[in-house]
């Protein structure tokens, strides 16, 4: 047999091109044929180095990935690595993850209907946390300046007992009013907070706004979104608080 | 050639079966070497991953596909790739090393070198069988893809709108043709 013809009765040996008796006879010739052991062995070289290439394997990928998220691990830029061993894999094929995505999906859905962080909305777009006095009178703190100490230290109940005593004595005044209602509401008794943030709202002290978007907080607080918004629409443009009651409609809707 | 299998084989293995303890054993004990050597050598961390990732899917390819086995021990052997790798991206980039010989490999045994030449001439095979394949007749190269990606063949036979028994002869001539091509490839040079 030429070279050629040798060949490809290896490519048909090992194409499964060869019927049963025509496959024993090759066999045995083998045994006999160092030259056709060699070019076995070669083809088998060149098919599974092209094989690698030509159809890597899912797992190929996978092994990839798991070296991806490594490097991520390992040559993370500025963060130099620590030695510490994670004994918990840190990539594994997807598959076995796929239920637990499923589940984790899931769960961000019925998070996003939750939405338990809507309540930190209060927190997060809570302003006026700072109480300030201007007129400060010398020696002894008078009862607003305490009121102001301890509203900014976020002892809002202690707050409130003073800023209780200082708007009975002097209703009108829209600062006082101001902070009692947030102390109310900081502590809890947003009903009374709202009767004296309106009284502000109807009003036109400079704290007619920041009273207008203090109800809608409270409304927040309580997840009554409906009229949360009623409350944001009611702040026109211009003035401060306009830009994150925008944005808090945007949230809410 | 009886080969002494070295222990550290254990994490080629568990490289091929993607066993991520392993492979994060691999990463704790090479990652920091290749990195601090490839940064000296005007490299970027980002650099230092690359190649080292590269050096785990060669050997990992070898191993999976041609059952590599290790003789010597792993970290020298994945910082000398990986230090082959870089001094060939350099040259490519016409960075100038600082360290440009493996005279700071004192303490690498011959025994690695072996290794390392091993893994390299398989990668210059690997490169040489594609451009051999790639000058193949188009209908050669689908038939020989497909199968190759483990297609049931009266599957492939359909798509390429051939018969089983054209597609079973054509098979074996058109591997036939690939082997000749590499053999003839490899007296030219």
């Amino acid at each position: 047999m030429m070279n050629e013809e040798k060949l490809l009765t290896v490519a048909r040996y090992l194409e499964g091109d060869m019927e049963l008796q025509e496959k024993e006879k090759f066999e045995t010739l083998v045994g006999t044929d160092p030259e056709l052991q060699g070019l076995l062995a070669e083809y088998k070289n060149v098919h599974q180095t092209l094989k690698m290439k030509i159809a890597p394997s899912e797992v190929d990928q996978q092994v990839n990935a798991t070296l991806s998220s490594l490097n991520k691990q390992y040559f993370a830029g500025e963060n130099p690595i620590t030695t510490e061993v994670k004994h918990t894999p840190l990539v594994v094929s997807l598959k076995p993850y796929l239920k637990w995505m499923s589940v984790a999906a899931v769960l961000i859905i019925s998070l996003l209907v939750w939405a338990p962080w809507s309540a930190n909305l209060y927190e997060k777009y809570a302003i006026s946390k700072e109480m300030s006095v201007v007129e400060r009178g010398e020696g002894n703190k008078n009862n607003l300046e305490m009121a102001a100490d301890l509203y900014n230290a976020g002892k809002f109940a202690a707050a409130a007992g003073i800023l209780q005593k200082e708007y009975e004595l002097k209703p009108d005044n829209s600062l006082v009013a101001y902070y009692y209602a947030v102390s109310l509401i900081e502590t809890g008794s947003v009903e009374g907070a709202r009767t004296i943030l309106t009284k502000i709202y109807n009003g036109e002290s400079v704290f007619k706004y920041d009273a207008a978007y203090y109800i809608a907080l409270s409304y927040i607080k309580e997840k009554n979104n409906q009229e949360a918004l009623a409350w944001l629409a009611k702040i026109p443009q211009g003035t401060s608080n306009y830009d994150k009651a925008q944005e808090l409609t945007k949230k809410l809707q | 050639m009886a080969k002494n299998i070295h222990t550290d084989q254990r994490y080629i293995v568990g490289l091929v079966n993607n066993d991520t303890t392993l492979i994060n054993e691999i990463y704790k004990r090479c990652a920091g070497k290749v990195k601090s050597w490839i940064t000296f050598n005007n490299g970027s961390e980002d650099d230092a991953g690359d190649i080292f990732q590269e050096a785990l899917m060669d050997i990992y390819r070898q191993a999976k596909y041609k059952s590599l086995e290790l003789t010597c021990p792993l970290e020298p052997y994945i910082l000398l790739i990986c230090k082959r790798k870089w001094l060939n991206e350099i040259k490519k980039r016409s960075i100038l090393p600082v360290t440009n010989n493996e005279e700071d490999l004192l303490h690498i045994g011959e025994d690695t070198f072996a290794n390392a030449d091993y893994l390299e001439n398989q990668e210059a095979q690997s490169k040489l069988f594609f451009s051999a394949f790639e000058k193949l007749g188009e209908r050669c190269k689908e038939i020989i893809s497909w199968s190759m990606k483990g297609e049931a063949q009266e599957k492939v036979a359909e798509a390429l709108g051939v018969t089983y028994g054209y597609l079973r002869k054509k098979k074996s001539e058109c591997m036939a043709s690939l082997i000749k091509m590499v053999q003839s490839t490899k007296t030219e040079e």
